[in-house]
């Protein structure tokens, strides 16, 4: 189990994102695991090896690196990339869940249900609507919270963005100050400063994400409403089921189904 | 055989298991084995290497080491992640057994589609339901016992920075230095705060099992 297999998993999820939230998945894997996996790994790779201390002192040198660096940057974004992810796997879950409910549904031979064929229901694209836009809308309200903690974590632990240079230590068993040196400063603070760009540019394509089913929310809501004075009840009911289901059609127009009369 | 090859063993349990089991599988695999592969094993990575011990003897940072770390860490994880896994093949074994059963039947003449018997979700009812529980239950006795190991082991789940050894050859006491503790302790805790909500995922789907039943035979009875 490792980035490739997370690929996998959120691959699946994709389908049934908007297109910002397309666009999010893409910088997360593109410059954010990618980056990861293929260079800031290199980076920190000897930042225990390399930590060099100004002392013969037998353990100076591990006591210094642990106080100065309780969780490596490495890990900390390893642990970010998985949290932030997870919450599109309640998405999958729901819409899984309402699959499982259809074909049920389909077993039966329930006449309101409109499928002709399992493979049609496994295939289908669910809109965001109803529970499901409360769930997604959930899982971006996490993503944000979780990226907002840890780069707040970031800050707090070590006190900016910017890797020093040197390090003054007088923790036991170092003899009173001690000099140490840190492994690539400058790599690691460009590194860590495009983490954190990229960071934001995700927390803005969630937010923007967020501000778009709101807006859609709304629009529905009150075209609704626009709608029902309008016309009387019974008439608008089939008219938006019948918009509905040729809307559907043209969604699922890829899938080779042997379409359904209307 | 690494975790991708156990990850596709265990996704094919993943349909015969309840929403809960589901659950558990998904943590399993994204909040333990994945922070296992992915970060825990680079924190401990040096572990040996950057154990440090303030003598020049030869053999006693050798003899230390082994002495505070019998087993290390990441060697238990595995461990426990595979024994933990495992009940759940006893599942599969017994609906593939139900199944090899039913194209036994089909061969011998009786009408059932070959096809649908393949794509067939199973329902945990009768002797799959004391499987499945089983299966459940072991879980929970194995997880209880790896985290009783680990505390037994170190003391606790706090990595120290120093050691003090006095192991032959070490002259008299020696002070040992851990590499990476923090980032071990946080480790630790964090893979142990998993494990506890895998249990409890593993409690609430033998409560649920159990109630349904209850519910059942209670249905059936009126």
């Amino acid at each position: 189990m490792d980035w490739g297999a997370l690929h996998t998993v959120l691959g699946g999820v994709n389908k049934h994102s908007t297109s910002i939230g397309k666009i999010w998945l893409t910088v997360l894997f593109i410059f954010r695991i990618m980056i990861l996996v293929v260079a800031a790994e290199k980076v920190w790779g000897d930042e225990q090896d390399d930590f060099v201390c100004n002392t013969l002192q037998p353990g100076c040198r591990n006591v210094c690196y642990d106080h100065f660096f309780p969780i490596s940057h490495i890990r900390l974004w390893a642990l970010q990339l998985i949290f932030v992810s997870t919450p599109a796997l309640l998405v999958a879950m729901h819409v899984a869940y309402r699959r499982h409910e259809k074909k049920r549904q389909f077993r039966k031979g329930d006449q309101k249900c409109e499928f002709k064929d399992i493979e049609e229901i496994r295939k289908q694209r669910f809109r965001i609507e109803g529970s499901l836009w409360w769930t997604y809308t959930s899982s971006i309200f996490f993503r944000l919270i979780f990226e907002a903690v840890f780069m707040y974590a970031f800050y707090f632990m070590y006190d900016g963005f910017r890797m020093p240079r040197l390090m003054k230590c007088n923790a036991w068993p170092c003899p009173n100050t001690v000099d140490c040196f840190v492994s690539r400063p400058t790599e690691k603070t460009v590194f860590t400063i495009f983490m954190i760009a990229v960071s934001s540019i995700c927390i803005l394509l969630n937010v923007a994400e967020l501000c778009y089913l709101l807006t859609k929310f709304f629009l529905r809501r009150s075209k609704k409403a626009g709608n029902s004075k309008q016309q009387p009840n019974h008439e608008n009911k089939e008219e938006t089921k019948q918009n509905e289901m040729n809307e559907l059609i043209s969604d699922s127009c890829q899938n080779t189904v042997i379409g359904f009369s209307s | 055989m690494d975790w991708g090859t156990l990850q596709a063993v265990l996704g094919g349990v993943n349909k015969h298991s309840t929403s809960i089991g589901k659950i558990w599988l998904t943590v399993l695999f994204i909040f333990r084995i994945m922070i296992l592969v992915v970060a825990a094993e680079r924190v401990w990575g040096d572990e040996q290497q950057d154990f440090v011990c303030n003598t020049l003897q030869p053999g006693c940072k050798n003899v230390c080491y082994d002495h505070f770390f019998p087993i290390s860490h990441i060697r238990l994880w595995a461990l426990q992640l595979i024994f933990v896994s495992t009940p759940a093949l006893l599942v599969a074994m017994h609906v593939a057994y139900r199944r090899h059963e039913k194209k036994r039947r089909f061969r011998n003449g009786e009408k059932i589609d070959i096809e649908e018997l393949k794509n067939e979700k199973i329902h945990i009812r009768g002797s799959l339901w004391w499987t499945y529980i089983s299966s459940i239950f072991f879980r929970i006795i194995f997880e209880a016992v790896f985290m009783y190991v680990f505390y037994y082991m170190y003391d606790g789940y706090q990595m120290p920075r120093l050691v003090k050894c006095d192991a032959w050859p070490c002259p008299n006491t020696v002070d040992c230095f851990v590499s990476r503790p923090t980032e071990k302790t946080t480790f630790t805790i964090f893979m142990l705060a998993v494990s506890g909500i895998c249990m409890m995922l593993n409690l609430a789907e033998l409560c649920y099992l159990v109630i349904k039943i209850c519910m059942k035979g209670s249905r059936k009875t009126t």
